[in-house]
């Protein structure tokens, strides 16, 4: 059962890994537009880590549960930050995305504004995805220590979570009150279409000699579908097939022409902008796994751990390096202690036990042969 | 003793007990010689749980306790032996002691034969359960080569060629001086080996154990047993073994100029149990810094040298040994 639990931590440990490495790899497929295939597998696997976090916590909930330690597995040992790395992904983001390829997939359909709308909603949710990191430097802090892990766990989460919290919710109140920027550029659109008809009415001459100039020269546009027929394709259709998903570009109809509008450098500073997020996170999670850590060790942990060493086994008589500089602290005002009277007179002591070895050994130690 | 004839059986239940034993914690972690030592103080101590223990279905109901005292002691002898005894004999196997010649007030001794002398007296030592005990720190010495870490050092800084001088009229050369020591530190053993020493009362044997902490009755002993051992030891000089002699007793019961076995007896103390085993975290002060720093502040209860134990410790602090 231990082993298999062991299995199973190693498991979603790699799991975790993967899904972080999973995060730049999207917003990298996204940037630089990548073909369809490789998106729609970036996709599918963010879908199935979301997935495999989600049953993870709802397994480890289960059996919380029915140990009657669902509160603490809940509020002390992460499971919040199980929940908020797992559920609302599943459901807000990658499944949301998820539908949105397998209805609209290889530019068969422009994306709807409605659907638009919640893809971009679903961006501020991605940010959520960043809690994988906190989620990594709870189970990757490189000690034996209970006390660093703790320590550590709790300044990492605190850290990140503040300012992942902080981005997701200014995310998500841009997302919910500014307006959406494809639906910003598709007004904009509209509008110089209709100023286009203006002209062209106005003076007379057809809407495409008017247009036409200025429609192609627009390097945005990817195709203009003419009233009267005429289509003209700035990317071929094979390419378009391969590399542009409903996702990535938008169909403004106005009077005289049918545009498809490329959205690929909204996704891009999308790209740039999350990125960016998950470098700080990442940064900050390292810097406080490593660094601080470090840092902890020494100043703390290691020295409580010398001091219990000291204090409880007969042969280990470490001194505490005291740094000058921290030699105020009240740890280090104890290790002096230690060093100057406690550890000499344990010597003391010892040299007079040593001259009669008994006492080391006695008749209970044949036990268990 | 008994006369029991013990089984093949037998013996190997007596080997996997000692196995246990050996693994226990308080241990585990020993030198096999203090190991050995502790194991067969408990067997002495002969306490009626231990014997009604040994005695049991489980262990040896067939076998008398002294006979299994006597096994287990055996086997543990014939483990240190196989251990600790091919350090030191490989030791003064690859040594080169023709420096010694200069020292030595009997003209010069064939090397081979001086190295065979001393690999006798060596194995004759350790045939003692205190001596053994003893060669524990020279085992130890030797092993994590602290004679030639420590005295090289020592040298570089200069800080103790004054006292050097007035031990040896002339500062010996390094690696002369680093054999002189790890030699000392293994004939230092031959206090706990008892010899007629008093020409008042010839037939009384005695040990370090019986001689009065006292600084006249030490010189006396340690001048009659050097004169005594001296003859065992050709090529040896006598104030080497003088010297090995003297590094049993604290500093106040030596000389200001028997610079050499005040090194060896801190040296001693402090490779008598050393535990390289335990990586130290990165808050603790080195093992052997902190032996020697804790040393010096006792230095007065052990009787420590204390300007030796500020040399060694420098050395220590500034190498993070």
């Amino acid at each position: 059962m231990k082993e298999m639990k062991k299995i199973t931590d190693r498991l979603i440990l790699a799991a975790v890994v993967l899904s972080i490495v999973h995060i730049p790899a999207d917003e990298l497929a996204r940037f630089f537009q990548w073909n369809l295939t490789t998106r729609n597998i970036i996709t599918v696997c963010g879908f199935l880590f979301d997935l495999t976090f989600t049953a993870e916590f709802a397994v480890r909930s289960f059996y919380s549960s029915r140990n009657g330690e669902l509160r603490e597995y809940l509020v002390f040992k992460r499971g919040w930050v199980d929940f908020i790395s797992s559920v609302p992904l599943l459901i807000l983001d990658s499944g949301l995305t998820l539908v949105f390829v397998l209805a609209f997939d290889s530019g068969a359909a422009p994306g709807t504004p409605v659907l638009i709308k919640a893809v971009y909603l679903s961006h501020a949710v991605n940010l959520l995805r960043m809690f994988r990191v906190v989620k990594l430097a709870g189970k990757t802090v490189q000690s034996e220590s209970r006390m660093v892990q703790y320590h550590i766990n709790l300044i990492s989460s605190i850290a990140l979570c503040t300012l992942i919290a902080t981005l997701f919710l200014f995310n998500l109140i841009a997302a919910v009150t500014d307006p959406c920027r494809p639906d910003q550029r598709r007004l904009k659109y509209l509008e110089h279409i209709d100023g286009l008809k203006r002209v062209s009415d106005m003076n007379g001459i057809s809407f495409r000699d008017t247009a036409h100039e200025i429609l192609s020269s627009d390097r945005k546009i990817l195709r203009i579908e003419y009233t009267d027929g005429q289509v003209i394709n700035r990317v071929d259709s094979s390419s378009f097939k391969k590399y542009f998903n409903a996702g990535d570009y938008i169909t403004v109809t106005g009077k005289g022409c049918l545009l498809y509008v490329a959205l690929t450098d909204i996704n891009r500073s999308i790209a740039v902008d999350n990125l960016k997020i998950f470098i700080a996170v990442s940064l900050i999670a390292a810097m406080i796994s490593f660094i601080y850590a470090g840092i902890f060790r020494r100043n703390v942990s290691d020295v409580a751990a010398i001091l219990n060493l000291g204090f409880r086994k007969r042969d280990y008589n470490l001194m505490v390096r005291i740094p000058d500089k921290n030699r105020d602290h009240e740890i280090f005002r104890l290790a002096k202690f230690y060093n100057d009277a406690y550890l000499p007179a344990k010597v003391r002591k010892e040299a007079l036990r040593a001259k009669n070895s008994a006492g080391f050994l006695s008749a209970d130690d044949l036990d268990g042969f | 003793m008994s006369n029991y004839r013990c089984t093949e059986h037998d013996i190997y239940r007596v080997s996997k007990l000692v196995d246990h034993l050996l693994s226990k914690p308080a241990v585990k972690y020993m030198s096999l010689i203090t190991a050995e030592r502790i194991v067969t103080d408990l067997l002495k101590l002969g306490s009626a749980e231990l014997r009604q223990k040994l005695g049991s279905e489980k262990l040896f109901p067939h076998i008398p306790y002294d006979r299994v005292v006597e096994l287990i002691s055996s086997e543990l002898f014939d483990r240190v032996k196989s251990t600790a005894l091919p350090v030191l004999y490989r030791y003064i196997e690859s040594a080169d002691l023709t420096f010694l010649d200069r020292y030595t007030s009997n003209g010069i001794v064939e090397d081979e034969f001086r190295r065979l002398k001393f690999h006798e007296f060596t194995g004759m030592m350790f045939g003692n359960r205190n001596a053994r005990f003893s060669l524990n720190s020279a085992v130890n010495i030797i092993q994590h080569n602290a004679a030639v870490r420590y005295i090289a050092d020592i040298y570089r800084s200069g800080l103790l060629d004054r006292r050097l001088e007035q031990e040896f009229e002339k500062l010996p050369d390094l690696d002369d001086y680093i054999s002189y020591i790890s030699l000392i530190s293994i004939a230092r053993g031959i206090v706990h080996l008892s010899f007629k020493l008093n020409p008042v009362d010839p037939d009384t044997e005695l040990c370090i154990d019986d001689i009065p902490k006292r600084r006249k009755n030490i010189s006396l002993y340690t001048d009659r047993l050097a004169a005594l051992v001296k003859n065992t030891l050709p090529g040896i000089p006598e104030n080497l073994i003088k010297q090995a002699i003297k590094s049993n007793f604290p500093s106040p019961l030596t000389g200001e100029s028997d610079l050499s076995s005040r090194l060896v007896f801190i040296l001693s103390g402090r490779f008598q149990s050393c535990s390289y085993n335990d990586k130290p975290s990165s808050a603790a002060v080195s093992p052997d810094s902190s032996w020697f720093a804790l040393a010096l502040k006792n230095a007065e209860f052990f009787g420590y040298d204390p300007d030796i134990l500020e040399v060694l410790y420098s050395v220590a602090a500034e190498n993070n040994w």
